[in-house]
């Protein structure tokens, strides 16, 4: 699906007046995004990491880079959670690098409050085991709830690619998550 | 494991996002924000070297560069306009170069819009927009452009009685019947054509027979049916252009085009599930929330169990959430819940049903 620029000309505006530099603007995209940005970040890393981390202002530090390759084709919301979701996943790889080199500590399960903090610690290490094109796609998919189309405008992939991605991804996902 | 399986443990990841940073930090993510578009960050250079090798081809092929040209010769009147979306797009007329920038400037026949390493630019061409990506030449013709290089994505409106639009490239011509396509330019290679909406006819040059291509499908065709329609552009040699830049799209050289069906609308269910996903996706996008039903109820009957499901169910849903009967949200929003229980939009789903319910 390809929509052009015209479906979102005003998000359109609101990208081109950040890139110019008006606060207004930073402001407007920020009172607009941040609640979907910390969900959205919440899910990937878990809140204790969103909390101790700057990843909510590194999350849209990278949106407003990002915002020069914006064309249109997407709502600015869909755009930015694709962006969150890899400022989440390099934050949990760059995590991972971390505690390899000086052993940090991971949190405790009393400092999360996922429904099961064992199992969303398992899936978070299996994700960074997938390739990212994977880890991407079904990030957006399975855990944001964007459907096919959209994440096929938003990587540039035809949703048939997009559909052979997830379907891939869940299956090594599986395959990481039975493994002893 | 199992997909439900799998399903219910990404539900684990559902937790309470913590509350958003207070007034003081806020301001602080706002400084950082509009920080970012001043600062120069790694990689910029990357960028830089190849903008500058952009602007050295672009004298090395004898346009002629001027930098930013206060006034460009006139010329015939104009006929659509373009604007630069990102980086640097240069726009050529007789000779003289100016810089595209990002308010709307003028087009007129004959006129070439050439994008740089990180430009992107988009151009209004009567009743087609296009948005061209970087690296990408594109020349304002009659009834079209022609495309040298690179890639563009092209959205047409319904044309009237007797108006057509044409892209031409240096192996085919690709004629737009209210639709949308991106057309990639490769040197030496064949031009490919995917069409996203609607119906586009491709006739190669050479004269050899063309296509017709609907939603999903591509140029050049598959190999199995390359056999059958064999398309002249998987043998057209490489780049050498047969008209001129410059020169008017023939009007009568999409006579020889052959409607058939692709390998993939035939041999297999994939490109019929993209074509309904797109559909409804389109629906969706104009708001036509009866439509887009239309579109996912036709889907999930002939593929109930095809990977697409979940996104049917999930569009079906905020489509009827959207629309005016609260039966039918709730409906739709019980159904996705029966078929995915810990899916990721469960919670919408029991939003949709505390909200509509009587």
């Amino acid at each position: 699906m390809i929509q052009g620029g015209r479906a979102h000309e005003e998000d359109l505006r609101l990208a081109s007046r950040v890139l110019a530099g008006e606060r207004s603007a930073a402001a407007e995209l920020y009172d607009r995004l941040a609640p979907k940005m910390n969900l959205a970040l919440t899910r990937v890393v878990g809140r204790h990491f969103v909390e101790a981390e700057d990843t909510l202002q590194n999350a849209f530090v990278e949106l407003v880079v990002s915002l020069k390759n914006y064309q249109g084709a997407c709502s600015l919301g869909t755009w930015a959670s694709r962006v969150t979701t890899n400022v989440g996943l390099n934050a949990l790889r760059s995590r991972r690098r971390r505690r390899a080199v000086v052993s940090e500590e991971e949190p405790s399960e009393q400092s999360t409050r996922a429904p099961d903090p064992l199992v969303a610690r398992r899936l978070r290490a299996a994700l960074l085991e997938l390739s990212e094109e994977k880890a991407e796609a079904l990030v957006l998919h399975d855990v944001l709830g964007h459907d096919m189309a959209d994440i096929a405008v938003l990587t540039g992939a035809t949703v048939a690619a997009i559909q052979s991605r997830i379907a891939r991804a869940r299956s090594e996902l599986r395959a990481l998550l039975e493994a002893p | 494991m199992k997909d439900d399986e799998l399903e219910k443990m990404l539900g684990a990841l559902e937790e309470e996002p913590p509350p958003l940073p207070g007034e003081a930090r806020r301001e602080q993510i706002l400084d950082a924000m509009v920080q970012a578009t001043r600062s120069p960050r790694r990689g910029r250079w990357r960028w830089s070297i190849l903008a500058l090798a952009g602007v050295a081809a672009a004298l090395a092929l004898g346009l002629g560069w001027q930098g930013r040209s206060p006034s460009m010769p006139g010329g015939p009147s104009p006929v659509g306009v373009a604007r630069s979306v990102a980086g640097e797009a240069l726009l050529v007329r007789g000779g003289l170069v100016q810089k595209v920038q990002q308010a709307e400037l003028e087009l007129r026949l004959g006129d070439r819009l050439n994008t740089l390493a990180d430009g992107r630019a988009t151009a209004r061409l009567g009743f087609a927009f296009a948005s061209l990506s970087p690296m990408t030449e594109l020349t304002v013709v009659p009834e079209g452009c022609e495309l040298r290089a690179g890639a563009a994505s092209f959205e047409v409106d319904p044309l009237p009685r007797g108006r057509r639009f044409l892209v031409g490239t240096p192996d085919i011509l690709v004629e737009v019947h209210g639709t949308a396509f991106r057309v990639v330019v490769t040197p030496g290679a064949p031009t490919r054509v995917l069409v996203s909406e609607g119906v586009v006819s491709v006739s190669p040059r050479s004269g050899d027979p063309g296509a017709k291509l609907l939603a999903g499908e591509q140029w050049p065709l598959a190999p199995s049916a390359a056999s059958v329609a064999a398309p002249a552009a998987s043998s057209a040699s490489p780049v050498a252009p047969q008209a001129p830049p410059s020169a008017p799209v023939p009007s009568s050289s999409v006579a020889s085009v052959h409607p058939r069906s692709t390998p993939a609308a035939a041999g297999s269910d994939l490109a019929e599930q993209n074509r309904l996903l797109l559909e409804a996706a389109d629906a969706k996008r104009r708001g036509d929330a009866s439509a887009e039903k239309k579109a996912l109820d036709a889907y999930l009957r002939r593929f109930p169990d095809a990977p697409g499901a979940h996104d049917a169910l999930a569009g079906k849903m905020r489509a009827a959430a959207k629309g005016k009967d609260p039966r039918d949200a709730v409906r739709a929003a019980k159904a996705y819940l029966a078929t995915y229980p810990r899916g990721p939009l469960a919670v919408e789903a029991r939003s949709i049903i505390a909200r509509h319910a009587p």
